[in-house]
């Protein structure tokens, strides 16, 4: 070792915390190099002076300081194991074998409910897709009544006359059979008001529902 | 039959008295802290009996004076009481407290008031030795008084460092298992404090 040695090889040499190799060299440039014996000497004497100091002895009124703190103290909880095995400790059946059965008993229940867990994740599930649903189904009510009426024939469902082949329940236009319109409709078929008060026909492609039949005169 | 609480509050009466060495811990540190998990009062009482001077003078080093010294033992085997129980033995129960006494002196006393304290009126020496006649008494009084106050000085990081070391008597290893760094960092800071000192006790002189 040709440069001085450092102050930190000096400090671990003194602790006996170097390596054993780097502790060989230091030794050899020891040997010639009175600066870093001085060094080291100085260091030597700080922990010479600091491990003098005294070791000082806690006041005895800090035990019973202490004692009386404690006894109000409360103690960290405790995992649920622990005081599993307390309990168990503390009956009559508290024997290690005992003990051990409760445990293989709750890891077969922990199995057991992973197992169904995962059989339960694999069957396939019913997905919902919020504003995504179809429209409900329309109700096909039965035909409760079917009149010749003119050339077309009339079937009363769900209390409402409607011309043969129209399947939808709600109409394309309500006509007051009143109105001009009305009296139009019922210039061509004149018997409308002897099924009731509300018919549905087709009228072109639409489906037009004529009510107001009772009111007439 | 005398109650539990009575016996414990008993042998706590004397503990400080003992004469547990730091070097004597680490033995059956599992089997201690599984009492103290079970409700064995005594377990607690023994680890008082082993830790208590250990803790009081690296307080009383840290905190420069005895009556600091006394509050931060007290709260910090209050502190040991509650999670003794959490000790899972991944460490020596020694390093455990010494981390747990010393992150307790970080949080209370706070980085900046470590860096330098006046000197008080204690000077931290605890209990005279009434082995020593009044003239040797004085002569190392003086003499530890002006240690004392040179480490007081020190960097807190440093201060740390050269106490766990020179006064505590731990290993490089030991200390990096403390303080949670490497043993190189261990090794510079305990140089630097040293380093340190010696400048300020060639100024004192």
């Amino acid at each position: 070792m040709s440069q001085h040695a450092t102050a930190e090889d000096l400090s671990a040499y003194l602790d006996d915390e170097l390596a054993a190799p780097v502790t060989l060299r230091l030794v050899e440039h020891l040997e010639e190099c009175a600066s870093c014996r001085e060094r080291l000497r100085d260091t030597r004497r700080v922990i010479g002076t600091l491990r003098q100091l005294e070791r000082a002895v806690p006041p005895p009124l800090l035990a019973r300081t202490v004692q009386r703190r404690l006894s109000l103290a409360p103690r960290a909880s405790r995992g649920l194991l622990e005081r599993v095995e307390d309990r168990l400790r503390t009956t009559p059946q508290g024997s290690p074998l005992f003990f051990t059965f409760f445990l293989v008993a709750c890891l077969a229940a922990l199995v057991y409910f992973f197992a169904s867990g995962v059989e339960r994740a694999r069957q396939p599930r019913t997905v919902l897709i919020v504003g995504e649903l179809p429209p409900p189904p329309i109700p096909t009510g039965e035909i409760e009544q079917v009149r010749q009426l003119d050339a077309a024939s009339y079937e009363l469902v769900d209390g409402l006359w409607r011309q043969h082949g129209i399947e939808q329940r709600g109409a394309d236009l309500r006509v007051e059979a009143s109105s001009e319109e009305g009296r139009a409709l019922l210039a061509i078929h004149p018997q409308l008001p002897t099924l009731g008060d509300r018919v549905l026909l087709r009228v072109d492609e639409m489906v037009v529902e004529l009510h107001g039949l009772n009111a007439l005169d | 039959m005398e109650p539990a609480t009575n016996a414990v509050h008993r042998q706590l009466d004397h503990a400080s008295y003992g004469e547990a060495g730091v070097g004597e811990v680490g033995h059956g540190d599992l089997d201690l802290v599984t009492r103290h998990r079970h409700g064995d009062e005594t377990a607690f009482v023994e680890v008082y009996q082993r830790f208590s001077p250990m803790v009081y003078n690296l307080t009383l080093r840290m905190s420069g004076n005895a009556e600091d010294a006394a509050d931060l033992t007290q709260e910090v085997f209050l502190r040991l009481y509650r999670h003794l129980v959490k000790f899972a033995g991944r460490s020596t129960l020694k390093t455990w407290i010494y981390r747990v006494t010393l992150n307790y002196c970080h949080s209370r006393l706070g980085r900046k008031q470590l860096v330098i304290k006046p000197l008080e009126r204690d000077d931290g020496r605890g209990v005279e030795d009434p082995r020593r006649g009044p003239e040797e008494r004085t002569l190392a009084h003086d003499a530890q008084r002006l240690v004392g106050m040179a480490l007081r000085q020190l960097k807190p990081t440093f201060r740390e460092a050269v106490i766990l070391r020179d006064l505590e008597g731990l290993s490089y290893a030991e200390i990096a298992e403390v303080l949670k760094l490497r043993v190189g960092t261990v090794r510079s800071r305990i140089s630097r404090g040293r380093e340190r000192l010696k400048t300020l006790l060639e100024k004192s002189q």
